[in-house]
């Protein structure tokens, strides 16, 4: 054993002894001496909450138990992380957790692939000792990339981090508390209808099927027998990338051959790939940038053709756009993605060849993303006929599973060839899967447009790699400096769209990807092994290196040199930019709604999206919320301004949650998940007069619960109800400290004591009368 | 420049003479409890008939104010009735009706009600 | 010093025979002598009053409106009175009444012996004094004088050692040394620091912290300046429910008279520290109690705990080194301060100094908010200061510690009042909710009761909480309804120590103990519950039959009584009742006036 260090702790894990760096998790400290604490909510890319407590281990001399993922080290600890006790708490957690969780599994989407059963097998758990009320949630089915299961939620948390802290968009909050915890958009309205860029990664990291992508293999697997149609599919760079993994391969395996194989024995006619419009996209594009560079500084650069030119590949990129920033959507290439490319190619183009109508083929896209799903739906992206291009889109998961029902030994395909002209691509094709590709594909081409010469090395390593939030390069090409800038992730997007319109940055180009890692860590991609992370860099990179060794090994490492690119411009075309070029490649924007809203910028960070309702309660709210500009840790003034809220509409009201987000620039999502944990906050109308029963101990132990119940009979409501006349609602109050005229409620702010439960029909009538004598007292109580 | 402990005194005896020119120099003060819990029971009302009959010019030379809670629940509300020279008498489970008669029977007629009074 | 800023006080001085004898008409000369020599005679009156009980330790005197009582005074100590406290505004420390000084007012005060007699109002020493809304009445009493003490001749390190020699715990719940406290976060280095009071109270039937801002808001915001100087933090945030809006009130009150007596605010007392206090509302989540939670709470998110460490006295608000205590500890600041943490260390027990505040509820004659010294027994606190139990029934357990305590049995009513004492007998001395409980209270009752407010306080973030205390409920709920089966006792046994073990926060860890500590001591109620189906206190209505026996005569009242018309007879003769109709109400019960229908 090594001498104490500085920075270094020495402790005994289960007898061994360790020394690991000071900060470092007593989990992680167990994983040096060989020992992986079972655990579920701990992830290493999110904060870490502590929540399940399935991690927890024994430390000598501590009065409880402490989880591991979150307990730091300490000179000389004493750790135990298995023993009877333990295990039998484990086992009970779990337990717990199965408990409210329906008990579906072999009909289950993620059956052998679910990390609670997974888990539930490990501890062994064998019985169920304290089944009972369970769960009881509306499932979500209307985005047309990811649904939601409430039931399957075990309240891990992952989603909710991932989508705040990952991806910066913060659709889903924790909603309510204690046992009606709930993990939902805003308002527990359809993700269809919030911020939700459909990115999916709130499914890579579910442990269970809380979330999952819209399905569409049925419709798929009907098509596939209909002998009236031409079945064409296309796959993108990143499905061959990482389909393997599915089926056991060792990630970081080409699978492209056996997945044309395995299309071709599902059934498809034609099979044609995504990378030959990668290529076309770039052709595209770079041609847009050159344009937009050229233009920049002159005066033919019109407010509708900005710098920096963003990347549009990247289709939950493009919603997060539009609803974040649509300011920025002048800047967006109008190019539209690979996938849309190809299917508006194969409907028109290839459709033309065939002698085919576009009504004859059925089009879908295997793709590793759930966003696509959405993408396909997009009204912008339908022919003349306002029919979709591409009629199906499944994920990389989706068709794994296809090829697996239909029983193919997808390991030992023979490997096959893509069909043609929609199937050749170069090495710039095949990069567009990883963060950077796209960059690099586009510098190769724009050089030679530039030029006219092409790149001595077409490596451009500084934009590669999963790891970096934030990649920067500057390319010279014909005397002029091109700065450019890569990311993925929507978080990072943030930052660094941020930083741009503060100024800070000056680049010409930016690559945007919506998923950590780019199109390889797409939200469809095969789940992490047993014994692996959702999300992991380094799964991430072998992944990436398939696809730089598919760039690598090819002849034409540009896509200006892709010759059925070449031909299809002569033929078809004409060249880049041309009419029918826009008229089939390129798309528009437009924003939005609910507008998006960036946390950090403050009190009036985006004025433009804060649109105040005429009634005059938002006039004081708008006072109240201005008073506290400018002070350290503006967000910190939600819970007042929330009580200030309540004051003046008497609840929280939808609209003044709206407000409230975009005026604070705090997300909805959260605003909800603070209002509906405080039992204070009334999300619906209560009463002209609130009944609240105080149910504090000596309240009770004289018989509160008695007058509770005859409220509840007389009223006809239960706790937290309203009558239909809207006169009454029923509260269950915590003490209001009138202990010694016990038992006590309020009404308003009236107290009465020493109740009994004949009172209880009086103070009604007592109310009652009120309004027969003064008519509406409505404005007065929503004042107060 | 004095210390934090020096003006602190020099403050404290500015606040003592303000009381005793507003509180002290007067013959008889009311203290009516003034809390969550006296309120609950009752101890508003109390308090609106006293600076009611005050406003109105009555209760000359009685000063009127309020104090926290005590502890004793059960008996609230409570008022405090201090005459000088005299022991202070505390009534419980004072109503405007009652008030009216201390008033009337201890403030003016310097006669205690006994019954009234927390005598445990 | 202007002459104008020493007069208008009255020392009364005890004549009674005890302290005549022992030299207090001696006292009383010299002091006129004194008064007069001192130029004070238009401002300062000595009276004689008559005998206070307090002869043991005469002869005294008691000073208005400072409201200080001397003790075992001497005919030479006229002197120091005068130079010393009238006209320099010292008071004379070695002979202030410490801890009669604050019995003895209540009891002259109040003139209820047997309530205040044993208690030791030190936290509550103003309440129901002073006028909670008169900065003036606060600094008559001393008030903000122990911070004018710590900045004038204490170093923070001082006001540190002080708190740690006066052995003063937290008053929250987990008794923590609030010096130890206070040095973890003075000791780290930051540019920020924060000081917070915890007056979210919110056990069920506990209103300490809202009693003692609304009779006494001053001493938490001079108790928290104190604080701030120890620490090295210049901001303070009390965070106090919204239920609570008189509090409030009184508090933001408070703040703004502070402020322009510059007591809070900027340069205190010219001492060049800064210190301010905001107010923050709760909204109701009895997990803000957590010191976690609360800083989240205070930080605009939901208010869930998180794991600790880092403790908050290293990150807390907003990643900074943080001290919070409650509105009780806080209270004790000053005392401590002004009369020493040796004499603060007096009172108490070995391990648990100082004074305890309790609101007494529940089946006692005397309900009320009692401070007595700890050490104190439980039947004392029961007896002697709440006067029993309400209409002579016998007691059968206090629960102490609210939703987190236990229930102690009346076989423990000796036990003393410590932390270490109550936790050894299943219980905790909590934040000081106290209630008595006699022979009609059925235990499994009372434990569902708490679980059903722990069920709905939990906050949701761990599994053990969120689901755990859930399904205790729900075999509570079996067994108070009699589809439980003996095994459920086990289960919950099991379930109880899984929750108590594995939970993230206080919240959760003693979730529990309101069930295990009943099983402990009065597991044949729950027996008596699962295998005979009774409730032997009556409580559990489902498990109640109501019958009619022979000795009916046929009256008919209770079947007129009944409010669902399920009693059957003819007149004069048996009447019988509908099982299947009766919703157990007890009307029957109360109308037959010949114990003909029986319970069971």
């Amino acid at each position: 054993m090594s001498e104490k260090k500085n920075g270094q702790v020495n402790l005994i894990i289960d007898g061994v002894r360790v020394t690991v760096p000071e900060g470092t998790t007593i989990m992680h400290a167990a994983e040096v001496v060989g020992v992986k604490v079972p655990r579920l909510c701990y992830h290493p890319y999110l904060s870490t909450p502590g929540a399940c407590r399935v991690c927890v281990v024994e430390v000598e001399g501590a009065p409880g138990l402490v989880a591991s993922c979150a307990f730091p080290v300490a000179e000389g600890m004493n750790v135990r992380t298995t023993s009877p006790k333990l295990r039998q708490i484990r086992r009970n957690i779990v337990e717990l957790q199965l408990d409210n969780h329906p008990e579906d599994c072999q009909t289950c989407e993620r059956d052998g692939n679910c990390e609670l059963q997974r888990l539930a097998y490990q501890l062994g758990v064998r019985e169920r000792k304290f089944a009972g009320e369970k769960k009881n949630y509306k499932s979500d089915y209307k985005a047309p990339g990811v649904i939601r299961d409430p039931n399957k939620c075990i309240l891990c948390g992952r989603c909710v981090r991932v989508c705040g802290e990952v991806q910066g968009i913060h659709t889903l909050t924790v909603a309510h508390r204690g046992f009606e915890s709930v993990v939902v958009p805003t308002f527990e309205r359809s993700l269809a209808d919030s911020v939700c860029s459909n990115c999916g990664q709130c499914i890579n990291v579910c442990p269970t099927a809380a979330f999952l992508e819209n399905m569409n293999y049925d419709e798929v697997w009907q098509k596939l027998s209909d002998p009236h149609v031409t079945k064409v599919a296309q796959f993108a760079p990143s499905v061959r990338a990482a389909i393997g993994e599915a089926f056991g391969i060792p990630p970081g395996a080409n699978m492209e051959g056996q997945t044309v194989a395995a299309l071709r024995r599902l059934g498809f006619d034609y099979v044609f790939d995504t990378q030959f419009t990668a290529d076309l996209t770039i052709m595209e594009e770079a041609n847009e940038l050159v344009n937009r560079i050229k233009a920049h500084g002159t005066s033919d650069l019109g407010p509708g053709k900005p710098l920096p030119m963003l990347t549009s590949c990247s289709s939950a990129w493009m919603k997060f756009v539009e609803q974040f920033y649509p300011e920025y959507i002048p800047n967006i290439s109008s190019c539209k993605s690979p996938m849309s490319m190809q299917g508006a190619l194969i409907k028109s183009y290839w459709a033309e060849k065939m002698g085919l109508g576009a009504q004859d083929i059925y089009s879908i896209a295997a793709m590793c993303c759930t966003a696509k799903k959405y993408e396909a739906a997009r009204e912008e992206l339908r022919d003349e006929n306002g029919l979709p291009y591409v009629d199906a889109v499944i994920t990389t998961r989706e068709l794994a599973w296809m090829i697996k029902s239909m029983g193919l030994d997808f390991a030992n395909l023979e490997p096959e060839e893509f069909d043609n002209p929609l199937g050749e691509s170069t090495g710039a094709g095949a990069i567009f899967g990883a963060t950077g590709g796209v960059m690099e594909a586009a510098v190769r081409t724009a050089h030679q447009m530039l030029t006219g010469e092409e790149m001595p090395d077409v490596n451009i390593e500084a934009v590669r790699g999963v790891t970096g939030a934030i990649k920067e390069a500057s390319v010279e090409i014909a005397g002029i400096t091109i700065n450019v800038a890569v990311t993925h992730g929507m978080g990072n997007a943030i930052k660094l769209l941020e930083a741009v319109r503060r100024g800070e940055k000056n680049v010409h180009f930016i690559e945007i990807m919506g998923c950590p890692g780019g199109c390889i860590g797409g939200g469809g991609q095969p789940y992490a092994g047993q014994d692996a992370v959702p999300m992991d860099r380094e799964l991430m990179a072998k992944r990436a290196s398939a696809l730089y060794g598919i760039d690598k090994a090819k002849e034409h490492r540009c896509s200006h040199q892709n010759e059925h690119i070449q031909k299809l411009y002569d033929d078809y075309l004409e060249k880049p930019g041309s009419h029918r070029a826009h008229k089939l490649l390129h798309t528009h924007y437009r924003q939005h709604f609910p507008h998006g809203v960036i946390p950090g910028r403050g009190i009036d960070g985006n004025q433009e999206s804060c649109i105040r309702p005429s009634d005059p309660r938002f006039l004081e709210l708008e006072a109240f919320i201005n008073e506290r500009k400018g002070r350290p840790h503006e967000d910190s003034e939600l819970i007042p301004v929330l009580h200030k809220a309540q004051n003046l509409f008497g609840y929280i009201a939808e609209e003044a949650v709206e407000y409230i987000a975009t005026k604070m620039q705090i997300p909805r999502s959260k605003i909800y998940g603070v209002a509906t944990f405080y039992h204070y906050f009334s999300l619906s109308p209560r009463g002209q007069f609130r009944v609240s029963v105080c149910m504090g101990t000596a309240c009770y132990v004289k018989g509160a619960g008695d007058l509770a119940e005859e409220f509840k009979r007389i009223l006809g409501i239960d706790f937290g109800g309203i009558t239909a006349d809207s006169v009454f609602s029923l509260e269950c109050a915590r003490c209001i400290g009138a202990c010694g005229q016990a038992p006590v409620l309020m009404v308003n702010d009236e107290v009465h004591t020493r109740v009994t439960v004949p009172q209880v029909q009086k103070i009604v009538d007592q109310y009652q009368e009120q309004i027969g004598k003064s008519g509406s007292r409505e404005s007065e109580t929503a004042a107060r | 420049m004095a210390t934090p402990l020096e003006q602190l005194i020099s403050m404290r005896n500015e606040a003592i003479t303000r009381l005793w020119e507003h509180k002290y120099t007067t013959a008889t003060r009311i203290s009516v409890g003034a809390a969550t819990c006296e309120h609950a029971a009752g101890s508003k009302a109390v308090w609106e008939l006293l600076a009611h009959i005050k406003a109105g010019g009555g209760l000359d030379g009685v000063h009127i104010g309020q104090v926290g809670c005590v502890g004793r629940c059960d008996m609230e509300p409570m008022v405090e009735v201090v005459r000088a020279r005299e022991i202070p008498a505390k009534y419980v489970k004072v109503t405007p009706e009652k008030m009216r008669r201390i008033i009337e029977e201890h403030i003016y007629g310097g006669k205690v009600i006994e019954e009234w009074t927390l005598n445990e | 010093m202007s002459k104008k800023n020493h007069k208008h006080r009255v020392v009364a001085v005890c004549l009674g025979p005890s302290c005549r004898k022992k030299g207090g008409q001696a006292l009383f000369d010299n002091l006129k002598v004194e008064i007069q020599r001192a130029h004070l005679s238009e401002s300062v009156e000595v009276v004689e009053t008559g005998c206070r009980g307090l002869c043991a330790r005469g002869p005294v005197a008691h000073v208005y409106p400072d409201n200080i009582t001397y003790c075992r005074l001497t005919p030479n100590d006229a002197t120091r009175i005068v130079q010393g406290h009238l006209v320099s505004g010292h008071p004379m420390e070695d002979k202030v009444s410490h801890a009669d000084r604050i019995a003895n007012r209540s009891f002259r005060l109040f003139g209820d012996a047997r309530f205040f007699g044993k208690q030791l109002r030190l936290t509550l020493r103003n309440c129901g004094v002073i006028d909670p809304e008169n900065i003036d009445e606060y600094l008559a009493v001393r008030g903000y004088e122990a911070l004018a003490k710590s900045l004038t001749g204490m170093k923070p390190e001082e006001v540190i050692q002080a708190m740690r020699d006066s052995g003063l715990r937290g008053r929250g719940g987990g008794g923590f040394p609030t010096g130890v406290k206070w040095n973890f976060a003075a000791t780290q280095k930051a540019d920020t620091k924060y000081i917070i009071c915890n007056a979210d109270e919110g056990d069920p039937g506990a209103f300490m912290d809202r009693s003692a801002i609304e009779g006494d808001p001053h001493t938490i915001l001079e108790g928290m300046a104190i604080g701030g100087y120890a620490i090295g933090a210049h901001q303070g945030y009390i965070y106090i429910r919204a239920e609570y809006p008189l509090a409030v009130k009184r508090l933001e009150i408070a703040l703004e008279q502070a402020r322009a007596h510059n007591l809070i605010g900027k340069d205190i007392l010219g001492s060049g520290f800064d210190f301010d206090i905001e107010v923050r509302l709760g909204a109701g989540a009895f997990v803000c109690g957590e010191e976690t939670a609360l800083i989240h709470s205070i930080e605009g998110e939901r208010g869930t705990p998180r794991p600790r460490p880092p403790y908050p006295s290293v990150e807390g608000l907003w990643g900074k080194p943080t001290v919070i205590n409650n509105v009780e500890t806080w209270a004790n600041v000053p005392v401590i301060i002004l009369d020493g943490p040796e004499w603060f260390a007096s009172i108490g027990t070995a391990d648990s100094k100082g004074t305890k505040v309790f609101a007494v509820a529940g089946k006692v004659r005397n309900t009320g908010l009692v401070e007595v010294p700890m050490g104190m027994t439980l039947r004392e606190i029961v007896y002697d200061v709440a006067g029993g139990v309400e209409g002579g029934r016998s007691l059968k357990a206090i629960q102490t510690g609210g939703p987190s305590g236990g229930c102690i049995p009346a076989q423990y009513l000796d036990t003393p009042v410590d932390y270490e004492s109550l936790k050894g007998i299943g219980s905790i001395m909590g934040s000081g909710g106290l209630i008595v409980m006699d022979e009609t209270t059925c235990m499994v009752d009372v434990a569902k009761y708490f679980l059903e407010f722990t069920m709905n306080e939990s906050c949701g973030k761990c599994t053990p909480c969120r689901e755990g205390t859930k399904r205790m409920y729900e075999i509570l709920e079996r067994i108070t309804s009699g589809r439980g089966e003996e095994h459920d006792i086990e289960l919950l046994e099991e379930l109880g120590e899984t929750v108590k073990f594995a939970s993230l926060c206080g919240l959760g860890q003693t979730a529990p103990n309101p069930i295990l500590s009943t099983i402990r001591h009065f597991r044949d109620e729950y027996v008596a519950h699962t295998r005979q189906k009774r409730c032997p206190a009556g409580v559990c209505t489902q498990l109640i039959t109501y019958e009619i026996n022979d000795a009916c005569i046929g009256c008919g009242a209770c079947a007129r009584k009944c409010p669902v018309k399920c009693i059957s007879g003819e007149t004069r003769k048996l009447h019988t009742i509908d099982q299947s109709k009766c919703i157990k109400c007890g009307e029957c019960f109360a109308a037959c006036r010949f114990d003909a229908v029986t319970r069971s």
